[in-house]
């Protein structure tokens, strides 16, 4: 069982945590937390990592055939998350897999799963895929320490630079660290002191202790910090055998947050990138699990992980409770509703998610959505090709919006753009739009439009292509 | 084919009116008109309402509260064009022998704030696209890069038809404005500020038609009341859809409509003297005096900078100070160009008179798209 890619994304937005303390009137802390906009979510941020790990791979999606995805909020309660994933990514129509959640140990409940599914010959190519990002009740302990991130690895069984050799699991029932999202009670129920002395620390430690008696090497660790001590009591542990050990995954923690069930593998990217074992150790629910990577070679899509992660927009912290909803303007407001009409609802959901044209067969030009183009818009033809079209385009025209009726934030751009693939689409900007400019390319993003009575609805969000400082290389942050 | 003349006009001032329902405008303005054109009850045959946000069956209750109904009585709505669209059903059918003898009447109350429209597919609501300013900016941001048009001229739009409306007592805002007043207004979607942007409000226009031989010597002409609608594909016009091909190759709905009007009337736009065309936004004024082959593309600066288009200019535009001064109750605004032509043809506008004005041509350009051009004669 063999890793072939690794991709990583976090929001652009930092915002200090010695901001959110002084609002709060506490002595500040340190270090910075990856916070979502409002149209970014654990499904959006799933999305961006598994776009990296494919395209790192070099794989064409369709022969992605499993997908396994670790979660501890996924979008919907109950409803289309898994799926709504696979259409942005293309995946194979008949894909496996499994969405995987109930505690933040359900990252290495996904690599697991994803790595037996492969190892067992029912599905080729692996993705697994773990994103979080918590909405932490306003003024509550978890305001300083929630972040937002993922991770995405592609799974194949063999051939790659990175194998999966080990695990070693370990339970206990405690109630731990349960969070609920705007929940200010649930902190009163998670008694840091217990969780330290009476699960993380032997739970983990026994785990550690069992990979360590096959490896060879004691080299890095990826350990999971959720209030940024707990990894330097455990490494503290885990060194007492060796002398190299290293924590991989603490400077994420610092700059990030914690990231639950996406906090192993985010951890553990950059390290793909150079030879030497690798130690993966997750935690949640009453339960431990490690597992040990022998990595060979440089995993594709390593060399851009701290890039990926390096992020940000310094954000002020009142800008956050702004895109959470909690500091909202007075004053008249637009409602806004998903009917049942609604494309989220309609046939042409799958279409507008997995950004699906109908090429028409007389004359060529591309009508999308499929659905709401019976007839070409060009030439009222009926005969049609559907084809997904690429991420790129140039800017046709644009706008910045400088006031929008609630719930929408201004500003917000607006933009026409001539899509490379040839259908030429309106969406809205997913950033202030500074750099949009006529003409401009541009690069299509998953981002989430609205949330309705409780239904979020995704769709694609325009951000201008920048270069990347001291490479040859244009990416979208 | 049978000529068609306009037999009388009224207007209810449009503004912001308060409790005054949006049929008692109507009847006003449909009064006024009527004695003009010294109508009763049994002179006329039909009536066509215009409206957009009228409700079912509203030009029954304009012509309820004067005692008018028993003729036929059809709604129209065409959007912003839903006056020019009545306005040609009606010409129409006199000119088809059908009736002699017209009401047409366009009435609106419309909902302060942000424009919304049934037209959009409800998800794009939901997702933010089909904010009405913003439609209107992303027409003008192509504009500012094709034709060598700037800002300062899209000020210098407003502070002409303000600088008109002064003189127009039926307009919402009758003050003038200087450049450095429009630009310092709030930006709403740029390159437009607040002050570039019509104000959707209330109000009431009414014209009777009638046959041209029967309306006596001297009467204004209507010689053409053309309605168009978009080709498909047609992506940055007034409807934009999900997707389209390219825009420069597809005429747009003005010049389609444009077109038939000068051709039904034997006219060309050098023929025109004074025009009332669709001031939605400043930017969309200076797109239609291309689209209604007024002015070459790029030439729109030369010509505000000269005052070409002002009153006493070689070619006025807007003497009713526009929808930047009236305002634009949907409904109502494209019968409201038909009254302030005909009243400049008759030499009745006052401080706003086009000296010598003989050729009078109106256009609306809306959601749908739809577009509408008439030319009146004298």
């Amino acid at each position: 069982m063999s890793i072939a890619a690794v991709g990583v994304a976090a929001p652009e937005w930092r915002v200090p945590v010695a901001s959110i303390d002084a609002a709060w009137g506490r002595s500040p802390g340190r270090g910075t937390l990856a916070v979502c906009r409002s149209d970014e979510d654990p499904l959006t941020l799933a999305w961006a990592a598994a776009d990296r790990a494919v395209a790192a791979a070099g794989v064409a999606p369709s022969g992605i055939d499993g997908m396994w995805w670790g979660c501890t909020r996924p979008p919907f309660a109950e409803g289309p998350s898994w799926s709504t994933l696979a259409a942005t990514l293309h995946l194979a129509p008949e894909a496996d897999g499994a969405l995987l959640s109930g505690s933040t140990h359900a990252g290495l409940d996904a690599l697991l799963a994803a790595a037996d599914a492969v190892a067992a010959g029912r599905v080729d190519t692996a993705l697994v895929v773990t994103s979080d990002a918590l909405l932490p009740a306003t003024g509550t302990g978890h305001e300083t320490s929630a972040g937002a991130g993922a991770a995405a690895l592609l799974l194949r069984r063999d051939g790659g630079p990175a194998r999966l050799v080990h695990t070693a699991h370990r339970w206990e029932p405690r109630l731990d660290r349960y969070r609920g999202d705007r929940e200010p009670e649930t902190r009163e129920t998670y008694d840091g002191r217990l969780f330290r002395e009476q699960a993380y620390l032997p739970m983990l430690g026994a785990v550690g202790d069992a990979l360590l008696v096959d490896a060879t090497d004691a080299g890095r660790w990826s350990l999971p910090d959720p209030d940024g001590r707990l990894a330097r009591a455990l490494a503290k542990r885990l060194r007492a055998g060796t002398t190299s050990a290293q924590d991989v995954a603490a400077a994420d923690r610092t700059r990030l947050g914690d990231l639950g069930s996406a906090a192993t593998l985010v951890g553990a990217a950059a390290a793909l990138g150079s030879p030497g074992p690798l130690h993966l150790l997750g935690v949640g629910g009453g339960r431990a699990t490690g597992c040990t990577v022998i990595v060979d070679a440089p995993v594709p899509g390593a060399e851009r992980v701290t890039a990926d992660l390096s992020g940000g927009e310094e954000v002020a912290y009142t800008r956050v409770l702004r895109s959470r909803g909690v500091l909202r303007p007075t004053g008249e407001s637009v409602e806004m509703a998903v009917p049942p009409g609604s494309a989220m609802f309609g046939r042409g959901a799958g279409e507008m998610l997995g950004l699906l044209a109908a090429r028409c067969v007389d004359c060529g030009t591309m009508n999308t959505p499929p659905d709401v183009h019976p007839t070409c818009i060009s030439c009222g033809s009926t005969k049609f090709d559907v084809v997904p079209l690429g991420r790129t385009g140039t800017v046709q025209t644009f706008v910045v919006n400088r006031t929008m009726p609630s719930p929408f934030e201004a500003p917000l751009p607006l933009v026409v753009v001539d899509l490379d693939d040839g259908g030429r689409i309106q969406l809205q900007g997913g950033d202030d739009g500074a750099e949009l400019s006529i003409g401009a390319p541009v690069d299509l993003v998953l981002r989430r439009y609205a949330v309705e009575r409780g239904v979020p609805v995704y769709g694609w969000k325009v951000l201008t292509r920048r270069p990347v400082a001291g490479t040859d290389e244009e990416v979208t942050s | 084919m049978t000529a068609v003349a306009v037999a009388g006009v009224g207007i209810h001032p449009f503004g912001r009116h308060g409790e005054l329902t949006a049929t008692a405008m109507g009847a006003a303005a449909l009064r006024d008109a009527m004695a003009e054109a010294s109508v009763g009850r049994g002179g006329f045959q039909a009536a066509f309402c215009a409206t957009a946000y009228g409700g079912v069956a509203a030009g029954h209750r304009v012509l309820g509260a004067l005692g008018l109904t028993g003729v036929p009585i059809v709604d129209v709505e065409a959007g912003c064009a839903s006056g020019g669209a009545a306005l040609a059903l009606a010409a129409g059918a006199i000119r088809a022998g059908q009736y002699d003898t017209v009401l047409v009447v366009g009435i609106e109350k419309m909902p302060k704030g942000v424009i919304r429209s049934s037209f959009f597919p409800q998800w794009m609501e939901e997702g933010g696209l089909a904010a009405t300013p913003a439609y209107f900016a992303l027409r003008a941001q192509r504009l500012l890069r094709e034709q060598d048009v700037t800002v300062d001229d899209l000020a210098a739009v407003v502070v002409k038809n303000r600088a008109h409306g002064v003189h127009n007592p039926d307009a919402m805002f009758t003050s003038a404005v200087t450049a450095e007043q429009v630009l310092g207004s709030r930006v709403v979607s740029p390159p437009l500020h607040l002050w570039m942007l019509c104000s959707p409000n209330e109000g009431a226009a009414a014209v009777v038609l009638r046959r041209a031989d029967l309306a006596g010597p001297g009467a204004v002409r209507l010689d053409a009341a053309a309605l168009r609608s978009h080709l498909p594909g047609s992506v940055l016009d007034e409807s934009t859809p999900l997707s389209g091909v390219e825009d420069q190759r597809i005429t747009p709905p003005t010049q389609l409509a444009a077109t038939d009007a000068y051709e039904a009337a034997g006219l060309g736009p050098g023929d025109v003297d004074v025009v009332e065309c669709q001031d939605t936004d400043a930017a969309r004024e200076l797109i239609s005096w291309v689209e209604l082959g007024l002015c070459p593309p790029g030439g729109q600066s030369a010509v505000l900078a000269s005052g070409g288009a002002s009153i006493g200019g070689t070619l006025p535009i807007n003497p009713s100070g526009g929808l930047l001064s009236k305002g634009e109750p949907l409904g109502a605004s494209a019968l409201g160009q038909v009254v302030e032509l005909v009243r400049q043809l008759r030499g009745q506008a006052g401080a706003r008179q086009v000296d010598g004005a003989r050729v009078g041509l109106a256009h609306t350009i809306g959601r749908g798209a739809n577009a509408s051009v008439a030319l009146l004669t004298t």
